[in-house]
């Protein structure tokens, strides 16, 4: 276990913010809106820590994922690096610190170039950057399929020839090939059938044991998510409402949002399922490029009152390592939905 | 090996209400590469009125084996080899192609899981769904439109009046599956097939489905057959679980007991790996090793056999007929004493 | 760090026995399925090796002139007869082949090489480069090609070199957006992202990452390019302004057709010209389509 307790951030995100133009117009196109897909978003990961970003389809946390590492640009805010700024960065060496930040992605079967041999896939980038001499790319190519639990033997074949679950691996095999540090799992298991989620979600934590490496892991799964992540972010539509850690949020989730989220996550266990209460959320999420006034939340809220509608609540602290964007929540008053 | 099993299904039927008694029900697949062994010959009874859960990963059969009971898959490659499916006395596979038009729709009725997909993109919501009613029902169009908005209004979309002239893309996800569900309701069908209608939802609005569908079932006295890969799901809401795997069921029973006492190792270790909401996991997850077998070539013994951990060499040789182990609970597995 | 069982490890040997199919060879045994693609590349092929072997099978001179043999029918030591100069039909034919063919395929290069790199111009980089190469492609596409062809014809006047470059300077809007709109889809793939991740250069991305996966639909365009180059010549020929005589092309020996006389009582003097455009552009064509299927990204995609 290289896994470091220092509290050294590897990670920070400040304001982070990426806005999507709607133009209208052919030929000369005019800026009529934007689809706020990450608005403003603040958070911190440690070496060695993972940070889970959960939240429903839409809500930007791929687009958070992604433009953290610049492979969207950013429409404000800034992202650092073990204290480097990523903006500060000429795309020269923010191809060279690509190395460090890598990323496995969610559609095991798009994600793999079709036309190149697994060695290619897992190699070529290395090569390109010198990380390995390409006499030894082979041996390299064949220790980093058997650490992500593939047959060596497989380096020479196309990826039209493997499962879903070993494609995954091929992609985690090509994230460490960079030697990173630092990895965005986005949603690398929901395309998985469930019984290869498990071995996934087993590798890349003994990987992370393994190598010291910090993850941002996206999910929608919440479960998956409590189980993989020691902090866990919220979002909800651009923003994240609540961070703490995974088993604050579990035990004790604060905004309204998160409450009924984790209600409705069914667990697997009849005799518990039918004893639970549940707060059944109203509605569906607003559109990202017309967000209402106030809190973002207020359209679905069960607890929702005058101030919601008018302000938009900050992110604060409310517990040590628990912060929360509720206006019910800084008050003092934890809010109790109906259950 | 089947007709042990329809024996006893036969000297129970006095007892048992049967809406629905498949037998020996094979469906296969030909293709380029061989012959798809997609369902190898399942027996089940559904009875008026449950909420019967098919559970299984993707390519286990679940939804093959559902659409041949409505002899909606494709034909060729598709070939339901043998089988009898009896639906309220009719064996629908002897029936015409009008008669079982006449089933389909109206006896039985079925909603899938892209509601993007199901519904036709230019035609009006209240265009679709009168369409049917005036098909089957020969209502005139004002009844029938009438009939809608009852049936927009039962399944909580609101404004139902309104939503009558509205295109589908004006729908979320979740207003769209509430909207074939009321497509699916609208000849009070005595079986509603619901072929994974949640999985392409979020959780919160999940939710909001099957509590939907549990109320529907019970007001209207609907059997409902719910296909799904999340055992989570099942918990919520049935109370009766069959468990498929390679195309064969390897396990039913009611929900409690298969949840609480598995007597199939598939079923068993499909249950360990899932972490839960609910409770802090160690660090690794149990795994079911390797993945399921190519339905091109299926093993000669236990489908399961090569992944299980109970593995005897009996399980090489023979397959295991799904037989009784307690009262309701039946597994297909050689060790299931064992368990 | 030990990992996987060792049930996962055999289930991966038996994996280990099935012999590597590659893209490649995926696309060429699917290809071979196609019985019309294969029997038209058979034929193609024949064409190819009759023209441009020519010396081989006919010992005749294709310019020289025999005024004592003028207007011979088919047979004898003529087999397609003699046109109006005395000249063997059949050794015109296989000669007039490699011109055409050549300009067929020169051209075709040439709109092609122009069409992939404006089309992966514009699709990859997107915004101003994107906007510039789209109205051009926009404004090129609404001349009617033979119109432009034949004022551009006019003002630079006949020769070979001027035919492929017209015919090829012409053509390269339909491969531009066919590849761009290639280059916008498959931007968007997670594997291009991947490769963003990885931190590869554009070049790398777009030549080694791209440019392979629009290879589906571009082959089909390919051969639809040459044998359209090759109508488009025949066509220009025919109307006198495209290879100058006496070199023959298919096209201006059809040209012969327009006089009524040889069009109605001569038809052994247009028509071989006429069979052999007619039969290279179908199997073209065929094989374009059998490439087609055969390229089907689908199958690697799942």
């Amino acid at each position: 276990m290289i896994r470091s307790d220092t509290n050294e951030l590897l990670i920070e995100v400040r304001n982070l913010r990426k806005y999507f133009p709607i133009t209208k117009g052919l030929i000369v196109q005019r800026r009529v809106g934007d689809v706020k897909a990450v608005d403003s978003v603040s958070f911190k990961i440690k070496r060695g820590e993972t940070l889970g970003l959960v939240g429903e389809s839409g809500c930007g946390k791929t687009t958070t994922g992604r433009t953290l590492l610049h492979l969207y640009q950013p429409t404000g805010g800034e992202v650092f690096y073990s204290g480097v700024n990523l903006e500060d960065l000429s795309p020269k060496e923010m191809r060279q610190m690509r190395t460090k930040l890598q990323i496995i992605f969610q559609d095991p079967y798009s994600s793999l170039n079709p036309r190149m041999t697994v060695e290619n896939i897992i190699s070529e980038a290395m090569v390109y950057h010198g990380i390995v001499p390409r006499n030894q790319r082979r041996a390299r190519v064949e220790e980093l399929l058997s650490m992500t639990g593939l047959n060596p033997g497989y380096a020479r074949r196309y990826p039209h020839e493997f499962s879903g679950g070993q494609r995954q691996r091929i992609g985690i095999a090509r994230a460490l090939a960079m030697e990173p540090e630092f990895i965005v799992c986005d949603e690398p298991i929901s395309a998985l059938d469930v019984s290869i989620q498990a071995q996934v979600v087993n590798l890349l934590k003994q990987l992370q044991n393994s190598l010291g490496l910090t993850y941002l892991f996206i999910a929608h799964d919440l479960s998956m998510v409590r189980h993989i992540s020691d902090r866990v972010a919220v979002m909800y539509l651009g923003k994240i409402v609540e961070i703490t850690s995974s088993r604050s949020l579990y035990r004790n989730p604060k905004h309204p949002y998160t409450q009924s989220l984790l209600s409705a996550v069914p667990i697997p266990d009849p005799s518990l399922e039918a004893r639970r209460d549940r707060t059944i959320l109203e509605g569906t999420v607003p559109s990202p490029s017309n967000p209402p006034k106030g809190c973002n939340f207020n359209t679905r809220c069960p607890v929702a009152v005058d101030v919601c509608f008018q302000e938009e609540p900050p992110l604060e602290l409310c517990e040590e390592d628990h912060e929360v964007a509720c206006h019910l929540v800084t008050t003092k008053n934890t809010p109790t939905s109906s259950e | 090996m089947h007709l042990i099993h329809s024996n006893y299904l036969i000297d129970k039927r006095d007892l048992l209400m049967a809406l629905l008694e498949v037998t020996d029900l094979t469906t296969t697949f030909h293709l380029k590469a061989g012959v798809v062994q997609a369902v190898n010959g399942i027996d089940f009874l559904i009875e008026e009125g449950e909420l019967v859960g098919l559970v299984g990963e993707s390519g286990c059969g679940k939804s093959v084996s559902m659409r041949s009971i409505l002899r909606i898959i494709p034909q060729p490659p598709g070939k339901i080899e043998s089988g009898k499916i009896l639906f309220k006395g009719k064996d629908l596979l002897s029936l015409k192609e009008d008669q079982m038009r006449n089933i389909r729709g109206k006896e039985i009725a079925m909603i899938f899981q892209d509601p993007m997909t199901s519904l036709n993109p230019v035609l009006t919501i209240g265009r679709q769904l009168t369409e049917t009613m005036e098909e089957h029902l020969q209502l005139s169009n004002e009844m029938a439109k009438k009939r809608v908005i009852e049936l927009l209004d039962l399944v909580g979309i609101p404004d139902p009046k309104a939503c009558l002239d509205r295109y589908p893309y004006e729908f979320s996800g979740g207003m769209r599956q509430r909207a074939m569900i009321a497509m699916a309701l609208s000849c009070s069908p005595s079986l509603l097939i619901a072929d994974e209608p949640t999985t392409a939802l979020d959780v919160t609005i999940q939710a909001q489905v099957t509590e939907l569908v549990k109320s529907l079932q019970k007001d209207l006295g609907m059997a409902v057959i719910w296909i799904t890969h999340d055992l989570g799901v099942v918990a919520r809401l049935v109370e009766r679980v069959k468990v498929m795997y390679a195309g064969y069921i390897v396990e039913k029973a009611p929900v409690e007991k298969l949840y609480s006492h598995p007597k199939h190792p598939y079923t068993r270790g499909l249950l360990a790996s899932l972490p839960r909401l609910d409770e802090e996991t160690s660090a690794e997850l149990e795994t079911i090793p390797g993945q399921p077998p190519n339905q091109l070539d299926l093993p000669k013994g236990c489908p399961f056999a090569e992944r299980c951990s109970y593995q005897v060499e009996k399980c090489l040789e023979e397959n295991p007929m799904l037989e009784e182990v307690e009262k309701d609970h039946y597994s297909a597995c050689w060790e299931k004493d064992r368990l | 760090m030990t990992m996987k069982t060792s049930t996962e490890t055999k289930q991966l040997t038996t994996y280990q026995d099935k012999k590597i199919e590659s893209p490649l060879k995926l696309a060429l045994r699917r290809f071979l399925q196609h019985r019309l693609a294969v029997v038209s590349a058979f034929v193609l092929v024949a064409i190819f090796v009759l023209c441009f072997g020519a010396p081989l099978f006919t010992s005749y001179d294709p310019i020289g002139m025999d005024l004592a043999v003028r207007n011979q029918a088919p047979g004898g030591a003529y087999i397609f007869g003699t046109d109006t100069l005395g000249r063997d039909i059949f050794t015109r034919t296989l000669y007039a082949g490699r011109i055409s063919l050549m300009v067929g395929m020169a051209a075709a290069a040439i709109s092609i090489g122009l069409g992939i790199i404006l089309g992966a111009i514009a699709g990859y980089f997107g915004k101003i480069p994107d906007m510039v190469v789209s109205r051009i492609t926009d404004v090129m596409m609404t001349f009617p090609p033979l119109i432009i062809m034949m004022t551009v014809a006019a003002f630079v006047g006949p020769g070979l070199m001027n035919v492929i470059l017209i015919i090829g300077g012409l053509r390269w809007p339909a491969t531009t957006r066919l590849v761009r709109g290639q280059f916008l889809s498959l931007k968007n793939y997670e594997f291009v992202h991947a490769t963003h991740a990885l931190g590869l250069p554009d070049r790398m991305i777009i030549t080694r990452h791209i440019l392979p996966n629009t290879l589906a639909p571009l082959m089909a365009n390919i051969t639809f390019a040459v044998s359209a180059a090759i109508l488009s010549e025949a066509g220009l020929s025919f109307l006198g302004i495209g290879v100058p005589l006496p070199t023959p092309t298919w096209g201006n020996m059809m040209e012969n057709a327009r006089n009524l006389i040889i069009l109605q009582n001569q038809p052994w003097i247009w028509m071989p010209s006429a069979a052999f455009t007619l039969t290279t552009i179908l199997c073209i064509n065929f094989i374009g389509d059998g490439l087609r299927d055969a390229f089907d990204p689908q199958q690697l995609f799942n």
